[in-house]
């Protein structure tokens, strides 16, 4: 069924997956409400930088363009009256600028509710899209589709959440992001070791010009992800779907990629893990993203790259400034230094694996493949 | 008297059920908007109609820009059009035992204004109710949730309170309509613009 703004529906006491999909990039969080519609605690807030909720009910999965939350509605603590969810845009954007934006509830993959956001005037740029509340003894779906034209900050107070600066000592809620300005950051570990080190590349399939479609990677571009890597010993690894070198977590070169989707319906982009147990075993990593099909055009692709790290507010880094007939792109490295993570913007395009190869002194030796 | 819980249509006699109402407060509430947008302005109003089902005339819609008909056997206590402030937001005071003997029926209609260029609904609005209260006793006789039950009305016929074999019966109607204002004006044989 479909809701439209203020509507609202009951829901099973079930385990759900709200997703929220988009035609542009947007960071989308929950928020787990009691008495009065406000949060008890930091804790209560489901986003990038916390992608489970303490009681682990609530789990965010995939970001950017397809976010969805799985909860186990029946779980849900008995003081929890509500669980809002929202979308935000950076800074000068707005929500309008998504073109499309979507909240769907869904049960064990049919769709019980779809709200479709109307995205006419939309001048906020934090929206709040729908809310699982309690009545009457039974869980209820409501499109909610208000906000804040201020923002993240007004959207959290509006839920009770104290938001001081980039410095609060619990929950950052920014981002990190790694530009021309801050090209580089260290990162030590939180207790014993790096977990597992999570990179995403996501990006705008089709064509702005022609308006955006998400699923149909045919007429657009897909990119693929990629790595060097070079452990202690000396070893160097590319891994990349081309020539069907997908690595390992558990050996070397510790890097593994998921499998390239190419079938189209993937909206979460791609995926490479380090396995950051073994980062004592690896002296660098550098990642990169080529262009498989498509013409080269990295300003509307707008590729972003995020790395979560365990207990680490995301790494943002953005494809821009792009050499539009080159068709890789150098991303970032992460280099060991004395057992800490060293993550280094380098945002340097090349016509070929090999010249990027021969402009870091890598020396692997080169022949054309195909996936 | 026992709080009566009426379903939609359902019909009580005032005069049995709670005999000593002789003031009828009709409640209308709301929470100011928390969101940026255009602010939520609800309407309470009422028709005084003859036993033809029309008004007598155009003074019998008590609304904002006109607070008192039928001598000052219903009042309006006023517009809000923010929902600021605790409790009713907005109340229409009926003297039953005043009211003219040709007013046959009075029904209560809340709307939004201006709801469609706004692109509001009642599902919108945090916090919406209307309910019908016995003034002198302060016992509410039926509550009605906006917010939640009518979420995707902009306005709704909500009560009618009316005359059989001399004495008040009430009935909790409960019906969205679509339209706004001018088209239960046109219902009620009154020509607004």
């Amino acid at each position: 069924m479909e809701l439209i703004q203020g509507g609202n529906a009951p829901v099973p006491t079930q385990p759900l997956t709200i997703r929220v999909t988009s035609g542009g990039n947007v960071d989308v969080s929950a928020f787990r409400l009691y008495q009065n519609n406000r949060v008890q605690d930091d804790i209560d807030m489901v986003f990038y930088g916390q992608p489970c909720s303490d009681d682990g009910v609530i789990i965010l999965e995939g970001g950017s363009l397809n976010t969805s939350f799985n909860i186990n509605l029946g779980a849900i603590q008995e003081s929890v009256q509500k669980i809002a969810f929202t979308a935000t845009v950076d800074g000068n954007q707005v929500i309008g600028n998504l073109q499309t934006l979507k909240i769907q509830v869904e049960q064990s993959g049919n769709t019980l509710i779809t709200c479709n956001v109307p995205m006419n005037g939309r001048n906020e740029s934090a929206l709040i899209l729908g809310e699982l509340y309690r009545r009457n003894a039974e869980w209820k779906f409501r499109f909610v589709s208000q906000g804040f034209n201020g923002g993240l900050k007004p959207l959290a107070e509006h839920f009770g959440v104290e938001v001081t600066d980039e410095s609060t000592p619990t929950i950052s809620l920014q981002k990190v992001t790694l530009s021309k300005d801050k090209p580089s950051i260290s990162l030590t570990k939180q207790g014993d070791k790096f977990g597992k080190i999570r990179i995403n590349l996501n990006w705008h399939r089709g064509s702005p010009h022609k308006g955006f479609s998400l699923f149909k990677r045919d007429n657009g571009v897909d990119l693929d992800l990629g790595a060097f890597v070079r452990t202690k010993d000396g070893d160097r690894t590319v891994v990349q779907a081309l020539g069907n070198r997908f690595g390992s977590m558990n050996n070397t070169p510790f890097v593994e990629l998921q499998d390239d989707d190419r079938t189209g319906d993937s909206t979460n982009g791609e995926w490479l893990f380090i396995n950051g147990e073994q980062w004592e075993n690896i002296s660098e990593v550098l990642i990169f993203a080529f262009i498989y099909e498509g013409v080269p055009n990295w300003e509307s692709t707008d590729g972003v790259v995020i790395m979560h790290l365990e207990g680490q507010p995301p790494i943002e880094t953005r494809l821009s400034e792009g050499h539009s007939s080159r068709g890789l792109c150098a991303i970032t490295r992460l280099i060991n230094n004395g057992g800490a993570i060293k993550v280094e913007r380098i945002n340097r395009y090349f016509t070929g694996h090999q010249q990027m190869d021969e402009a870091f002194d890598w020396g692997f030796r080169w022949k054309a493949g195909s996936k | 008297m026992a709080t009566v819980s009426l379903s939609k249509g359902g019909n009580v006699s005032l005069t049995k059920t709670d005999p000593t109402m002789k003031k009828v407060l009709v409640g209308l509430g709301w929470d100011a908007r928390s969101t940026d947008g255009q602010d939520f302005d609800l309407d309470a109003s009422a028709f005084l109609l003859g036993s033809t089902g029309k008004v007598r005339s155009p003074e019998d819609f008590v609304f904002y820009n006109n607070l008192r008909a039928a001598g000052d056997a219903i009042e309006h206590t006023g517009d809000n059009r923010t929902g600021a402030g605790d409790g009713d937001d907005e109340s229409l005071k009926v003297n039953l035992d005043t009211l003219p003997t040709d007013v046959a029926k009075i029904v209560f209609v809340v709307t939004i204004h201006d709801a469609t260029v706004r692109n509001q609904n009642f599902g919108q609005v945090t916090g919406a109710f209307i309910r019908l209260v016995n003034e002198d006793s302060g016992k509410e006789i039926t509550r009605f949730d906006l917010s939640e039950d009518a979420s995707t009305e902009t306005a709704m016929l909500f009560a009618e309170l009316y005359r059989q074999n001399g004495e008040w019966k009430f009935k909790a109607v409960g019906q969205g309509y679509k339209g706004g204002l001018s088209s239960v004006c046109a219902e009620y044989g009154v020509s607004a613009n």
